[in-house]
């Protein structure tokens, strides 16, 4: 009896205290909630108002989390980088660093990430591949994807890929369309365009034979007018073509490179703090 | 790993579903008015001079005429935006008058050609195909590659 | 369970429930008072907060019903439907569930999900509770023909419910439009007619203008038996000046009801002082 009064007395101030919706516990309570509905700009503001001496590791790490997901970086890495060494966030925070810095594509900052690690992260590095990759820097690679994980196979595609792209040459495409008109067009993958530029140089050149034929001389420098242009206009239009078919490529290639990053989540870990 | 595998593409899937909901407040807002108006998509010419140069101000003269007495008064018949004449001017603009030229007979040409236009341009927010002369400048810096069927802003 | 621990249970509930009232009471308070001085985000976060820790749901309609409109306010269409439902679900009684409703309406109308609010207003206006809300309903429902470019209706509705002013405004502006079909068809028949009927005379004459040069073309060439030249010149030249004629009589009386419309729309929207969703 006296043990549950006893209880009951210090029980009413815990709830006094439980009770105030603005308590830290309560925030806390209510930015838990707000995270897991994935109203992070909410949750996150929630988190700071806290305070700095409720700011422990977990904490911090929703934060970051939070911005990171919102697309803050700048507040991202402040908190990130807030998480201290001995934290079990700490790796998975570095990680999730650097794949700010591969988003915002700052190399330097990458390098300087990896630089300060004490082992080699191996998911840094191969953040830092995909945006030499990104960049066009295939120059000292090589011996970076000597490794035989999973995951460096497949950059080690990527890279084979940016290497040696199936370009179209520019210079083939418009020496092409100068010896057969369209043939260029034809070359880079445009077939309808191809035919087009094959069938209105034709025409307009039979138009100017045949009135230059019935002694029709105006029509027939009319016709040869046009028809040089559609000549003219199609070889410049199969080099430009070649320039956008290999636009094309390196567009498609960073699109596939990037979904595997999205696939393998940048090799960063989620956490599930909702269940 | 492959139960590692098969935990991120959960949450992802999860992430994707209700992220779409959520994402209104990522950011603060305030007040806004609402807006009663119907947004106008005709596209309206322009028949102003932008430009000193004489291959310009000839060729931009000859165009302005070509839009009032022609081609405003025959009808729809340019599948792009640009169209075609506004191609040409933005074209002589962006380089100079003959290499204009060659990319305005280039672009005949893709106007002739009626096969596969869904399966090879973006479209342009009033339901045109989005074919910029940017594109066929041979400046390989300008050429922003837009795959098909993407709605250019 | 021992009469003692009945008791002990019986306090703690009565502790429980007894300190929560104030609080969300003054949390109400709080989140209010940010709503009326429009700080609409941080007043979400307050009314979510409520809701959060409102164990027995007493705030629940209410707090949804301001998230609702503060969402509306910050023109966030969506979101600001889906907490009027809420709150719709959560009403204690039906005049609470016919609020909901009713902007649930309103804010449809400003999304342009049309269908979505006459089907609602169909609702209510089958439901029997709410016979002696008719006029609202009508009020609406006449916005809704408004946001769904059908004037005549609309100015009908209002004219029924008595609201002179927005009954004119809509008869006014229907009688402005120009008739689409007439200027099309018109054109037709004598190329020309229908874009200087809207008003664009040079349009108008050089249609007419081509389409007499193009026609007289392919009849000469006809006439002179020279069968080729005449059917490139009727396909090349006369045919597309023909339809080119038509189809720009009908884009220059869209184009012109447009603008009527968006005059009328732009006066609701910033100097119309009644009641707008």
């Amino acid at each position: 009896m006296k043990i549950i009064f006893i209880s009951l007395l210090i029980s009413i101030p815990a709830f006094c205290q439980l009770n105030n919706l603005h308590a830290p516990q309560n925030k806390k309570l209510f930015a838990d909630y707000l995270f897991c509905e994935q109203d992070y700009l909410r949750a996150a503001e929630e988190y700071i108002s806290l305070g700095e001496t409720f700011l422990y590791d977990t904490i911090l790490y929703k934060i970051a989390k939070s911005y990171s997901i919102i697309g803050d970086y700048e507040n991202s890495l402040n908190y990130f980088s807030r998480i201290p060494q001995s934290s079990f966030f700490y790796d998975n925070s570095v990680k999730e660093i650097g794949k700010i810095y591969y988003l915002n594509e700052n190399d330097a900052s990458l390098d300087k990430l990896i630089g300060e690690q004490e082992n080699s992260f191996y998911d840094l590095v191969k953040l830092k591949i995909a945006l030499k990759l990104i960049k066009n820097q295939t120059g000292d690679l090589e011996e970076v994807l000597e490794n035989s994980d999973e995951d460096f196979l497949v950059l080690k595609k990527f890279y084979q890929q940016r290497k040696n792209p199936d370009y179209k040459s520019e210079l083939v495409a418009g020496i092409l369309s100068a010896i057969v008109p369209g043939s260029g067009k034809i070359y880079t993958e445009e077939y309808g365009d191809g035919v087009t530029a094959f069938l209105l140089t034709g025409i307009f050149t039979y138009l100017a034979y045949d009135n230059f034929k019935n002694d029709h001389k105006f029509r027939g420098y009319l016709f040869t007018g046009i028809a040089s242009g559609f000549y003219l206009g199609n070889i410049y239009g199969s080099v430009a073509s070649a320039q956008i078919f290999n636009a094309k490529i390196d567009f498609n290639f960073l699109e596939l490179l990037s979904d595997f990053l999205i696939n393998r989540n940048y090799f960063v870990k989620e956490y599930d703090f909702c269940k | 790993m492959i139960k590692n595998k098969f935990f991120i593409q959960i949450t992802f899937s999860f992430l994707i579903v209700v992220s779409s909901v959520a994402q209104t407040d990522w950011q603060r807002w305030e007040k806004t008015e609402p807006n009663y108006l119907t947004e106008d998509l005709n596209y309206q010419r322009d028949y102003s001079y932008t430009d000193n140069s004489l291959p310009y101000l000839f060729s931009k003269t000859l165009i302005n005429a070509y839009w009032i007495l022609i081609s405003d008064v025959d009808g729809d018949n340019c599948p792009f935006h640009p169209s075609c004449s506004s191609f040409l001017i933005q074209s002589i603009e962006e380089t100079n008058l003959i290499q204009g030229a060659l990319m305005f007979f280039d672009r005949f040409t893709r106007d002739s050609n009626p096969v596969a236009r869904e399966e090879h341009y973006p479209v342009y927010k009033n339901y045109r195909f989005y074919d910029p002369p940017t594109l066929y400048a041979l400046d390989k810096n300008k050429i922003k590659f837009i795959p098909p069927k993407r709605v250019v802003e | 369970m021992t009469f003692v621990n009945k008791i002990f249970f019986l306090l703690l509930f009565n502790v429980i429930n007894l300190f929560p009232q104030e609080f969300l009471s003054e949390q109400i308070r709080l989140a209010d008072s940010l709503f009326t001085s429009e700080k609409y985000f941080d007043a979400i976060t307050e009314y979510k907060r409520l809701l959060f820790f409102d164990s027995t749901k007493q705030f629940s309609y209410e707090a949804n019903f301001k998230i609702g409109l503060a969402y509306k306010e910050g023109n966030k269409l969506s979101d600001s439907i889906k907490y009027f439902a809420l709150a719709e679900m959560s009403a204690n009684n039906p005049e609470q569930f016919f609020e909901s409703k009713i902007y649930q309406v309103r804010t449809n109308i400003l999304r342009r999900s049309i269908s979505r609010a006459e089907k609602i207003l169909d609702e209510l206006e089958n439901d029997n509770r709410f016979t002696e809300h008719q006029h609202e309903i009508k009020y609406w429902r006449a916005w809704n023909k408004i946001f769904s470019d059908k004037w005549e209706e609309a100015h009908h509705i209002f004219k029924q419910i008595n609201e002179t002013e927005l009954a004119e405004l809509c008869l006014n502006t229907h009688n402005k439009f120009y008739s689409v079909d007439f200027a099309k068809y018109s054109s037709m028949i004598l190329p020309g007619l229908g874009q200087i009927y809207t008003g664009e005379y040079l349009n108008g004459f050089l249609s007419l203008a081509w389409n007499i040069f193009s026609g007289y073309l392919t009849i000469n060439a006809f006439n002179e038996e020279r069968i080729f030249d005449g059917i490139v010149t009727a396909n090349l030249l006369w045919f597309r000046f023909y339809r080119g004629n038509f189809q720009n009589a009908e884009k220059f009386a869209k184009e012109k009801n447009l603008l009527i419309k968006n005059e009328t729309l732009l006066f609701l929207q910033n100097d119309f002082n009644g009641l707008k969703p």
